[in-house]
């Protein structure tokens, strides 16, 4: 269901966590590169009512690692953010996206949330996996 | 296949290897990619734009090496003809040296023998003979009573000028009486735009009879005119077989001027016509007196001007003879018609058809600088029949426009196609 979806445009999310009920299980799966801030909070209060909430960061193999091309990096999400991109940037962009990354997750988790960052090239039911197993307690980490 | 200007073809490889290096060479812009995590790159400026070694758009690179050498092959002049080989001779003869029909049969065929002979016929219009027994038969009819040098010179150089093109050698010899009154002040400037030698055969002047001279006066009463034409007359002034007609032109005047006699109309003036102190000036003759303005005409030679350059008597050639029609008259009174220079003025305007003959030879100087080559300060050019439409030139050049509109769709649409892979 998901792989007939094409992303496009920007939508909040933290609106949609009003309608969650005390004590569900709730499942986060996104980029968190909207209104992350926001719906961290939402959260936040859905965790102090009982929920057990599971952050899924989806990221696209690219986006962990660029090619080395050149290319005019177009955000889909704001129009006004395209910048050129080459090898020479590489390492920032990585430096860069890593902290964004490990800064958020470790939000979310103080927020009380599980964090799992799962890969586009990654087999899904293993992703399925590793969620469940730390929503369990067990190990999370990247498949690579 | 032979071409003209060969360096075009070199010009147009060099520049088709440079049109070659420059597109493998191609700086481009970097394609534009979907990067959702794109406000992670560092926003700092392009500081260069992305080159690709890579052949792409390969038919345009075609296009565009076709253009430039079919453009190059045109301009190269490009011709399927054999090299030239051989010799040609260019031959043109004087009409009026057919005084001696055999002495220019023997001349023509003394000439030196050549692959391709050309003869060209000529008095003031050049005519092609296809053979000495042609050229024989021509040179001998219809002589108009003039001959220009000029003329004949500029005909075989043209056609030598073409034959260029096909032969190795060509030369140019002119048969010719070479009398003082065939050249003319263009003669020698013609000359010049032929880079050989010339080879130059004289003809002795065709024996000429003696030209009765009988002038007719026909007029009514005492008349000014009637009386100068004889006092010209008794001086031995006058020197060809003229009628004079001061009244109406009958039919049987034109009639008798065809037979190569000059018909002068000398209409008497009008009472009410104009007239004035004035010069006119004929061939080496001018009178200065009180003359009356009737009509010359306009068109015909002028034979005789006024002293502002206008008219005073034109002619017309009328079979071999000539009408002319004479655009002043004198008062009765007056004694201006018995001035020897107005005697010598009625002279020439009742002297033979085409006006006073030179005749001699010109100086032996004259007819060594028409053989001789010129030098290269005074060589001059005549449009050369090599320069002619190269249609083989023409189609490659169409093929190298036509390429060109090709390239143009085809850049159009490799534009689009980027557009559409940026969006």
């Amino acid at each position: 269901m998901l792989n007939a979806i094409t992303p496009s445009g920007s939508t909040r999310v933290a609106p949609l966590f009003a309608d969650a009920r005390p004590g569900v299980r709730l499942v986060v799966v996104s980029d968190f590169l909207g209104d992350e801030e926001a719906s961290r909070t939402a959260v936040s209060a859905l965790v102090s009512a009982h929920c057990d909430v599971h952050a899924v960061h989806v990221v696209a193999r690219e986006e962990l690692d660029p090619d080395s091309r050149a290319i005019r990096a177009q955000d889909p999400e704001d129009q006004s953010i395209a910048r050129p991109f080459d090898d020479a940037l590489r390492s920032r962009y990585v430096a860069n996206f890593t902290e964004w990354q490990q800064r958020v997750a470790a939000a979310w988790r103080h927020a009380g949330a599980t964090w799992t960052t799962v890969s586009t090239d990654e087999d899904p039911a293993r992703g399925a996996r590793r969620v469940i197993s730390a929503s369990t307690g067990g190990p999370v980490s990247a498949a690579r | 296949m032979n071409f003209v200007a060969p360096a075009w073809i070199g010009l147009a490889a060099g520049a088709s290897l440079a049109v070659v290096a420059i597109h493998l060479i191609a700086w481009r812009l970097p394609r534009v990619v979907v990067f959702p995590t794109a406000r992670f790159v560092p926003d700092e400026p392009a500081r260069r734009a992305a080159r690709t070694v890579r052949p792409s758009d390969l038919g345009l690179l075609a296009l565009r090496v076709g253009i430039i050498m079919a453009g190059g092959l045109a301009l190269a002049r490009p011709g399927l003809d054999a090299k030239p080989g051989g010799t040609a001779l260019v031959i043109a003869v004087e009409r009026s040296s057919v005084g001696d029909t055999t002495a220019l049969r023997d001349s023509l065929r003394a000439l030196p023998a050549a692959e391709r002979t050309t003869i060209i016929v000529f008095d003031t219009v050049a005519t092609g003979a296809s053979d000495i027994e042609d050229a024989l038969r021509l040179a001998s009819s219809g002589f108009s009573g003039n001959a220009s040098f000029t003329t004949g010179l500029l005909a075989a150089v043209r056609e030598a000028r073409r034959l260029e093109g096909d032969y190795k050698s060509v030369s140019i010899a002119l048969v010719s009486t070479l009398s003082r009154g065939v050249f003319d002040r263009a003669t020698q400037a013609v000359r010049d735009t032929w880079n050989d030698s010339i080879r130059v055969v004289r003809m002795p002047m065709a024996a000429r009879t003696p030209e009765p001279v009988q002038v007719e006066v026909r007029v009514t009463g005492d008349d000014p005119v009637a009386a100068a034409i004889r006092l010209a007359d008794s001086h031995g002034l006058l020197r060809a077989a003229t009628r004079v007609v001061r009244d109406n032109v009958m039919p049987d005047d034109r009639t008798w001027a065809t037979g190569g006699r000059a018909l002068v109309v000398w209409p008497r003036a009008n009472t009410n016509d104009s007239g004035r102190v004035d010069g006119i000036h004929a061939a080496g003759a001018t009178a200065i007196g009180h003359f009356i303005y009737t009509e010359a005409g306009d068109s015909g030679r002028v034979v005789a001007r006024w002293v502002n350059g206008d008219a005073a008597a034109r002619e017309i050639a009328l079979g071999s003879g000539c009408v002319r029609t004479i655009g002043f008259d004198v008062p009765d009174v007056g004694d201006l018609v018995l001035s020897p220079s107005f005697q010598r003025l009625v002279s020439e305007l009742v002297g033979p058809c085409g006006g006073r003959r030179v005749d001699g030879v010109v100086a032996d100087s004259v007819i060594a600088a028409l053989a001789a080559p010129p030098s290269l300060s005074v060589r001059a050019s005549v449009p050369d029949e090599s320069r002619a439409p190269n249609r083989l030139a023409a189609a490659l050049m169409t093929l190298a426009i036509l390429l060109g509109i090709v390239e143009m769709v085809a850049r159009r649409r490799v534009v689009w196609r980027s557009a559409e892979l940026s969006a």
